[in-house]
């Protein structure tokens, strides 16, 4: 079956245009359509648990209440890590990681991985590798992509290459490399091609590695704009928060004196968000700092 | 290397051919006695030349005059005026036929050769044989003229080549008198004695086998090629004193006719009854290419003096054409372009800064040597190019990083197959001809996809990510490699080139002669043919396509409207347009940057668009106003908008019609005055049912008998009334009868045909109107019977006529009134926020930003009268500074992560870098060590910036994962690992913050100043700077901050002492002084303290203070006001209060108390300021900066990476 399209738009971010592909298999259903369909509908915040249900609907149902409530237990006593398949595996692997538990969520990829079950193996290479550079293991995820496609060398299908580009593109993004060349084409096409939220994002991020600021002002424009805010309000509502940071970083590279202000309006409108914690986490050490040398 | 056919014509044999050295021209002489000039560029036949009997078998033009020399079998040279189309003279002599003529380049010489076994030389402009060169034993079938030098060379059935040296002839005939009668007899002798003496035979050439048909001289080298009947070119060599034979170049297969050197390459074109046409490689003898004609011998081949076209002469016509493409292959990459130069070397040229790099490489090697390249596509994620090598093979070629010159390339990977073009950033296609597919590579050209491809393919050309547009003999077609189907065709023939509009929303397709706009999807949007060939097209920023064809510079729009914007002399390739400037490679491979004036079809687009106020800005701010473009609107349907910019009062009475513009029409019709006009006006008045204006136009004009009419339309019974009576006072009796019939007043009508002499109708009018007493009248006053007058059977007079239904007359017909135009309410003021300056040149700022950015140092040192000044007659600082720049800040600091951040630390230990890695205590302690910094908390939001500026943070995939932190690096293509560091403010921030402290002084705003130069030292403490000059400009920037906090903070001071503490008044205001400001700031200081000490009477000080200040000013009226004080100050010569101040003596003053810390007494030091303070100070909080510990033992700041 050829899920490009539906991949395609999954991964740059137009959730509803992969519902819309995935509504064109309308007389299949299997686990990878199962799959990105709840990712997509919880994106955009439009998940609805199936009553009748296979093993990984059931997953996605446990996934999106612990999504609610942020209590791994449920999910975790669901999902076996011996018996499981790679999307189920996916799914307890990103409440993991979402819980901060980056050692068990990577455990559980790899796990994944190692399975007999082909199918979903791609997704969780691109779990693994931001888990692994979430926890800072930034040469373990490299050497992850590396085995990966040399094991798989032949025989990786062009929808599958969407998956790895982005893993690969991750692990520069983090690593610093090629930041002025293939990573930066990679985003400039994409959001090119594919004109979203998270491709606008991704391409904003470069820039601003970068230190392109006024192409990364434009961008922050565009995504301020009504067609990014209003018309395609349902992603706005989940990229918000990354948009935010990012004018952070943009401000202040900016000399912009509003940064402080953002800072409250993301602490207050995204508590959770990575960004905020490690701010938080910098004032306290700055705290103790003024503290220790004024006593 | 390809014979690309620009021009061919068909007729019987053509034996000669030449081209014009300036015009698109070529002569061609015919077997059968014509000779015809055709436009090679325009395939049309200009002229034919019928004078010569029997066969024309040489031609040339001559290189500047409009002349031309043809000869022949009928023994005769004629010479043609170009002008006339006319044969001017026949030159005889020859007594047999002529086989070749030829112009010398700058004397007024003429040579022909001839079966009589003669080479004769001509005068053109006496029209006299000059010389008879003889000996050669057979015909000689050529003879040329050497370039340069005073040298003929022929060639001869009897095998041999003959070098003349001519110089002796030269001389005679250019040295002045030469025409004595010795010399005329002289020359006489001479051409009996065939110009011997003045003609020698310098060498004889022999080798041929047989008859040699053609020798030639090399444009710059000492080297002759020859051809003849044994099938061979030769090369010859000659010294000053000999010539030898070369070497043979072998492979025509029967005669040779004709061979010259290349003009411009070391390759020898030769053609031959083989019906074939050969180039050689001049240096290798080698055959490098040749091409067959299947059934026309080649008589000769000609190349064009100038140009790189060739034409050549066959049994059936010419032929003109080039070797090899000219074009230079190149490819857009955002603001640059790649391309290949005229000698395969790869360069890049930079639109922003308008300069051409260095060459990447060398692509000498890389194909065959005389193969130019068709096109390149460029891979900006790993800076390589695929080079189609034009012979359907392909190379990748890695460029290195930097241009360094015209080196080998390292990584190149060369294979077969044809239009090589990248569709992502790891992926090219190429086109297998023989499988008709198209193959998907990766980088390292392994095959991942074949795609059959119905049609054959001509060319590829990218279309976006992912997606190409297949260029078919038939077709184009718009492809998805990735999916591998087919998007979108469109039937186009033999589209040769394609342009994408910026935006990649258009595309324009080219072909020889036409180009079609399409979108993105080839749904058609017009098409133009041109009749020159299409060279080249560009988009502009805009959406208007502007491209070349062989002569002009031309633009369309989407709309279809085009025009000419620039005649081009040679041929260009246009790549970029931005503004009015066009960017084209020329044939040489160089970039050449012409200016247009854009305003006409930007105008043209702004009223396609609506773009009203864009189209009134034009208008406005150029000299774009004319006939034409008047006209222009009037036909695009604008009328209201040409209407305001016409004086002329026809002209703008036919636009006011035109757009309905009653009022208008009026106005001009009144200057106009003419019936015509009102009578044009009035129609259109009716038409718009204003029947006062109507009315009053028929009055006056005096047009009775409409105005009548008029009044009975709108039903205005009393003006009818009044026009009957106006009518019968006329005596217009036609006029009246029509009336009385409005009016229905049958009783004057009767009385008015009665009047006029016919009775009987007047009777017939009474007696069916009722009236019988009238109608009986009227027959006693004629003699004429009742019967004689025949009444209509049926007369209803009652219903004949109404009343009109309406009890007032129409004044206006109800009209919904329209609403202005655009235009009309710009012209009438009626928009608010209407802009019509021209908007500064994009391009102009952007230069002046790069100034700015160039020159991080600030700019208080300027010495300058007027606005400086304190105003102090308000008693107001007032403190000048010269306007400051505002500098991009572009800083960003970091912190901590495993990898990335400990590199940074194991680079660098400065403050700075440990506060970007987030190692904050580490930097706190280093700070403390350095300078003695012991309150962070002023650094708070600068350490957080520096920590959080050099991070990023991409979403997750899901979304509900964390962000994966990226780094930023003071350089992100820094790759060696010993110098990655993060990203910290550079020192441009600390100017930034500098000039902001300037900019408050000058306002007179102290304690905001103040705030600055305390933000820029703390800036300086955590920078990290990669020089010694930025460290240098940091270190004094940070005394000048300290110097001007100083400063302002004892004028602060001063400004809060209550009014009666002179003393202390003084001595601040004498202290302020001593702070090392800038001249022009110091100034203020010394005029505060020159007024000052003034008004209190200390005049010595005063004296002092305005000595001072005019050192640094003395010109202007503040100067002129010290020296008065100065003067008057000078015969008082007394202080009336003593004050703590010694001008003379060397002090510092403290930070703290602000008093004077005299040579010699105990002081302290701030660390990090350098601020003195007396030595009870030690240990406190520095006063300047806030942060650091007074008398603090430290190590000193250090910023230096």
């Amino acid at each position: 079956m050829n899920y490009f399209t539906v991949k395609q738009s999954y991964y740059a971010g137009d959730f509803t245009q992969a519902l819309q592909e995935i509504s064109k298999f309308d007389k299949v259903s299997d686990d990878t359509l199962v799959f990105y369909k709840s990712q997509s509908q919880i994106e955009l915040g439009q998940f609805e648990p199936q009553s009748t249900s296979t093993p990984l609907e059931q997953a996605f149902a446990a996934y999106y209440e612990f999504l609610q409530t942020r209590d791994l237990s449920k999910l975790s006593g669901q999902i076996s890590k011996e018996t499981a398949s790679p999307f189920e595996l996916y799914v307890l692997a990103s409440g993991e990681a979402i819980s901060s538990q980056f050692e068990e969520s990577l455990m559980t990829c790899v796990q994944g991985i190692d399975n007999d079950e082909i199918i979903g193996t791609p997704e969780l290479l691109l779990l693994a590798v931001q888990v692994a550079l979430l926890n800072g293991q930034a040469s373990a995820a490299q050497t992850m992509l590396e085995n990966y496609n040399a094991a798989n060398e032949d025989s990786i299908s062009s929808d599958d290459e969407i998956i790895i580009s982005l893993a690969e593109s991750y692990v520069k993004f983090a690593t610093n490399q090629e930041t002025a060349r293939s990573n930066f084409y990679y985003f400039e096409e994409l959001s090119q091609t594919f004109p979203t939220w998270k491709t606008q994002l991704g391409l904003m991020n470069v820039h601003l590695q970068l230190g392109n600021l006024p192409e990364a002002q434009t961008i922050l424009e565009t995504l301020e704009s009504e067609y990014y805010s209003v018309e395609k309000n349902q992603e706005a509502q989940q990229y918000r928060q990354h948009l935010l940071v990012n004018k952070i970083s943009l401000f202040i590279a900016q000399g912009n004196s509003a940064v402080d202000q953002l800072r409250q309006q993301l602490a207050q409108e995204a508590p959770g968000n990575s960004y905020t914690k490690n701010h938080k986490e910098a004032v306290s050490k700055f705290d103790g700092l003024v503290a220790k040398y004024s006593s | 290397m390809k014979m690309l056919t620009k021009f061919e014509s068909k007729s019987t044999r053509a034996k000669g051919i030449a081209f014009h050295s300036s015009r698109p021209w070529v002569l061609v002489a015919l077997f059968s006695s014509t000779i015809q000039l055709w436009d090679y560029r325009m395939g049309t036949l200009l002229h034919r030349y019928e004078d010569h009997e029997g066969p024309v078998r040489a031609v040339d033009f001559h290189p500047t005059q409009p002349l031309f020399v043809s000869a022949g079998d009928d023994y005769n040279i004629k010479v043609w005026s170009l002008d006339t189309n006319k044969c001017l003279y026949t030159l005889t002599g020859h007594l047999d036929y002529v086989r070749t003529v030829f112009f010398h380049n700058e004397l007024p010489w003429i040579i022909s050769a001839s079966d009589d076994q003669t080479i004769r030389i001509w005068n053109w402009q006496n029209r006299k044989e000059l010389a008879c060169l003889t000996g050669h034993n057979h015909f000689v079938m050529s003879a040329q003229f050497h370039p340069t030098e005073d040298l003929v060379v022929s060639a001869s059935l009897d095998e041999t080549i003959r070098v003349w040296d001519i110089s002796g002839l030269r001389k005679k005939h250019s040295a002045p008198g030469g025409s004595s009668l010795e010399d005329q007899m002289l020359m006489q002798q001479n051409l009996l004695d065939g110009g011997f003496g003045d003609c020698v035979v310098k060498f004889i050439l022999e080798g041929h086998t047989r008859g040699v048909n053609w020798a030639s001289f090399h444009p710059t080298l000492p080297l002759i090629v020859s051809g003849g009947d044994d099938r061979q070119v030769k090369l010859w060599r000659m010294s000053s004193t000999k010539a030898w034979e070369v070497d043979t170049c072998r492979g025509h297969t029967n005669n040779v006719d004709s061979v010259i050197f290349h003009p411009h390459q070391n390759l020898i074109v030769s053609v031959g009854e083989d019906k074939t046409l050969r180039v050689w490689d001049l240096d290798r003898r080698t055959p490098v290419k040749q091409f067959k004609r299947e059934n026309d011998r080649f008589w000769l081949i000609a190349a064009h003096p100038h140009i790189n076209l060739f034409g050549a002469a066959h049994d059936s016509g010419i032929m003109v054409f080039k070797l090899d493409r000219e074009r230079p292959c190149s490819v857009i990459h955002q603001n640059e372009l790649v391309y290949v130069n005229k000698e395969k070397q790869v360069q890049t040229f930079d639109y922003t800064n308008n300069v051409s790099s260095l060459p990447y490489v060398s692509l000498k090697k890389l194909g065959q040597a005389w193969n130019s390249f068709r096109s390149i596509s460029y891979n900006p994620s790993q800076h390589s190019i695929l080079v189609n090598e034009g012979n359907d093979r392909f190379g990748l070629v890695v460029l290195p990083k930097r241009p360094t010159g015209a080196v080998d390339p390292s990584g190149v990977m060369e294979d077969a197959g044809s239009f090589a073009t990248f569709v992502a950033r790891n992926r090219f296609v190429v086109y297998n001809r023989m499988s008709e597919s198209l193959e998907l590579r990766t980088l390292e050209n392994s095959i991942t996809k074949t795609l059959k491809i119905e049609e054959p393919v001509r060319d590829i050309v990218n279309a976006g990510a992912g997606s190409v547009l297949l260029l078919q003999p038939k077709q184009v077609v718009l492809y998805d490699v990735q999916q591998g189907k087919k998007l979108a065709e469109i039937s186009l023939k033999n589209v040769k080139y394609v342009s994408w509009s910026p935006d990649g929303q258009y595309a324009a397709l080219m072909s020889k002669h036409t180009i079609t706009i399409t979108t993105k999807k080839l749904e058609l949007i017009n098409s133009m043919h041109e009749t020159i060939r299409i060279k080249s097209a560009c988009w502009d920023e805009t959406g208007v396509l502007v491209y070349s064809t062989l002569n002009h510079i031309r633009y369309i729009l989407l709309n279809g409207d085009s025009g000419i914007i620039k005649t081009l002399e040679n041929t260009l390739y246009i790549n970029k347009v931005k503004g009015k400037f066009v960017y084209a490679l020329d044939r040489e491979g160089e970039m050449e940057i012409l200016t247009i004036d854009p305003t006409e079809y930007r105008f043209k687009k702004g009223l396609a668009n609506k773009n009203f106020p864009e189209v009134l800005r034009i208008i406005k701010n150029s000299n774009l106003v004319g006939q034409n473009i008047i006209s222009y609107l009037q036909k695009s349907g604008y009328p209201e908008i040409a209407l305001q910019f016409v004086q002329d009062p026809q002209t703008r009475f036919d636009l006011a019609l035109e757009c309905s513009n009653l009022d208008v029409g009026l106005e001009e019709a009144k200057k106009l005055n003419s019936n015509f006009v009102w009578d044009r006006l009035s129609k259109e008045a009716l038409l718009q049912g204003n029947t006062s204006l109507v009315e009053m136009i028929y009055q006056t004009q005096m047009a009775f008998d409409k105005l009548s009419f008029l009044y009975l339309l709108v039903g205005d019974s009393d003006k009818l009334l009044k026009m009957e009576a106006i009518s019968q006072n006329r005596g217009d009796i036609f006029d009246l009868i029509s009336d009385t019939f409005y009016n229905n007043s049958t009783s004057t009508r009767a009385r008015a045909f009665a009047e006029a002499g016919s009775l009987p109708l007047a009777y017939a009018v009474a007696k069916t109107s009722g009236d019988e007493s009238a109608a009986a009248s009227f027959l006693e006053q004629d003699e004429f019977n009742e019967s004689d007058v025949v009444m209509p059977e049926v007369v209803n007079s009652t219903s004949a006529i109404k009343s009109p239904a309406i009890s007032q007359a129409i004044e206006k017909w109800p009209l919904k009134q329209a609403e202005l135009s655009f235009f009309e309410k710009a012209v009438l003021n009626q928009i608010d926020d209407l802009n019509l300056e021209e908007p500064v040149e994009e391009e102009e700022e952007v230069e002046q930003a790069r100034d700015q950015s160039a020159d991080v140092a600030f700019e208080e040192d300027v010495v300058g009268e007027g606005e400086d000044a304190w105003d102090m007659g308000s008693g107001e600082l007032d403190i000048g500074e010269e306007e400051q720049t505002e500098e991009p800040s572009d800083e960003i600091t970091a912190v901590p992560e495993e990898n990335e951040t400990s590199t940074w630390v194991k680079n660098s230990k400065l403050p700075a870098i440990l506060i970007a890695s987030g190692a904050f205590d580490a930097a706190a302690q280093a700070l403390n060590k350095q300078v003695g910094i012991v309150n962070f908390e002023p650094l708070r939001s600068k350490f957080l910036n520096i920590y959080e500026g050099c991070r990023t943070y991409l979403p997750s995939t899901p979304g509900e994962v964390p962000s994966i932190v990226g780094y930023i690096r003071a350089d992100a293509e820094q790759e060696d690992p010993a110098r990655i560091l993060p990203r910290t403010p550079d020192v441009s921030a600390v100017a930034d913050k500098m000039n902001e402290g300037f900019k408050f002084f000058k306002a007179n705003k102290l304690e905001p100043a103040i705030e600055c130069f305390r933000d820029a030292i703390y800036t300086i403490t955590l920078l990290a700077v990669d020089n010694e000059e930025d460290e240098k400009i940091a270190h004094q920037a940070l005394q000048k901050a300290k110097e001007y906090i100083l400063g302002l903070s004892i004028e602060l001071t001063r400004r809060s002492l209550p009014a009666e503490d002179v003393k202390r008044n003084l001595e601040l205001a004498a202290y302020f002084t001593r702070a090392k400001l800038s001249p022009t700031h110091r100034s203020n200081a010394l005029q505060v303290a020159m007024s000052q000490s003034f008004k209190h009477k200390n005049f010595v000080q005063a004296s002092y203070f305005a000595d001072e200040f005019l050192k640094i000013m003395s010109s202007g009226p503040r100067a002129e006001q010290a020296a008065k004080v100065k003067d008057k100050a000078d015969t008082i010569a007394h202080d009336a209060v003593e004050i703590d101040f010694d001008p003379y003596a060397e002090f510092d003053i403290c930070a703290s108390s602000y008093t004077p810390i005299y040579q010699g007494s105990p002081s302290t030091t701030d660390p990090l300021t350098g601020a003195k303070y007396h030595i009870s100070q030690e240990g406190g909080i520095d006063k300047i900066a806030l942060i650091s510990k007074i008398g603090a033992r430290s190590s000193g700041l250090r910023i230096l990476l």
